[in-house]
C-alpha cells in the first residue's frame, strides 16, 4: 500500500543566478522540479513548488536536495511563506480582524502574555517570528487550523538550518554559543 | 513573434491570461523541456520572467502557478478582466 501523500505549495528562495538560461531549466527539470515554476523577479530566482509527499519536511528537503543536485552554482537561501510577519500578515494567515490582532499582539491590558517582536520592538512596525505567533494563537483558541502552527514550526527550523549552512555564519554563532556557555556560573574551562 | 500554442490547454488560457496583462513570450533558447519564457510588462532587469515547462508534472498546477505569479506581479498596472 502507498504511503499517504498529501501536496504542498511553497517557494524556494535561490542565489546563484540572475536571469533564467536553458542551461538552467534543463537542469532543473532533469533534477524533478518539473513539479514547479522557475521565476526571475529583480534578478532573484524563486522555484514555486506544489510537491506531493508525506509531509512538508520531506516536500521542502527533497526540492533543496534537486535544487542543489544540479551543480550550476545555486543554493537554496530560505523557504516561503516568510516565517517573519507583520500585525496584517498575521491577520491574514489567522483569518483574524487587523483590529483583532493589534489588540492581542500589542493592546494594553491582554490577559496572557503575547509573543515578543523579533524587531521593532518599539517601533510603528514590530514584526513577530511566525511559528511563535502561530502556536500562541492557537493555544489561545484564536486559530483554528492547528496544521498551520505545525507549518510554520517546520518552515522556521528549515530555514535556520539553512542559514546554518553558511560557514561564516556558523562559525560566527559557534563562538557566540560558545562564549554564551562558559559564561554561565558553574561552567568552569 | 508569434508563439506556438502550449499542448496542454489549461497552461495555454494561463499563457493566454498573462497576455491580457501585458507579458510578453520569448523562446527558451535550445531548453529540451521549457517551453518558453513569459516576461513581465516592466522593460528591465528588474521585470519578472516564468520559465514554462512543456511536460510539467502535473499541468493544472503549473497552470496556477503562471496565474498566481501574474496575479502577483508587482509590475502590473491596469486592469483584471480575465479572458
Amino acid at each position: 500500500m502507498n504511503p499517504k501523500t498529501e501536496l504542498y505549495h511553497f517557494v524556494l528562495v535561490l542565489t546563484g543566478w540572475s536571469e533564467p538560461h536553458e542551461s538552467i531549466e534543463d537542469a532543473l527539470f532533469e533534477a524533478g522540479c518539473g513539479d514547479a515554476l522557475l521565476i526571475f523577479r529583480n534578478q532573484v530566482p524563486y522555484l514555486e513548488f506544489d510537491r506531493q509527499a508525506e509531509t512538508l519536511e520531506e516536500a521542502i528537503l527533497s526540492a533543496v536536495q534537486a535544487v542543489e543536485a544540479t551543480h550550476l552554482g545555486a543554493r537554496v537561501l530560505r523557504v516561503e511563506p516568510n516565517p517573519l510577519v507583520s500585525i496584517p500578515d498575521i491577520a491574514r494567515r489567522a483569518q483574524l480582524s487587523v483590529e483583532q490582532v493589534e489588540r492581542l499582539m500589542t493592546g494594553p491590558g491582554q490577559g496572557a502574555k503575547s509573543p515578543t517582536p523579533v524587531f521593532d520592538l518599539n517601533g510603528k512596525c514590530p514584526v513577530w517570528k511566525w511559528a511563535e505567533v502561530a502556536n500562541w494563537l492557537w493555544f489561545h483558541h484564536y486559530l483554528s487550523d492547528v496544521s498551520l502552527v505545525e507549518v510554520a514550526t517546520v518552515i522556521e527550523n528549515i530555514n535556520a538550518t539553512l542559514e546554518w549552512r553558511n560557514p561564516e555564519v556558523s562559525y560566527r554563532r559557534t563562538q557566540i554559543w560558545e562564549k554564551l556557555v562558559l559564561c554561565q556560573p558553574g561552567v568552569r574551562n | 513573434m508569434t508563439r506556438p500554442r502550449h499542448p496542454n490547454k489549461d497552461i495555454e488560457k494561463a499563457i493566454q491570461y498573462a497576455e491580457a496583462k501585458g507579458w510578453r513570450y520569448s523562446k527558451a533558447g535550445n531548453s529540451s523541456h521549457a517551453w518558453g519564457r513569459l516576461w513581465c510588462s516592466y522593460q528591465g532587469r528588474e521585470g519578472c520572467s516564468l520559465s514554462i515547462w512543456s511536460t510539467p508534472k502535473v499541468p493544472e498546477h503549473h497552470a496556477k502557478q503562471i496565474r498566481r505569479n501574474i496575479d502577483n506581479c508587482p509590475h502590473f498596472q491596469g486592469d483584471s478582466d480575465e479572458p
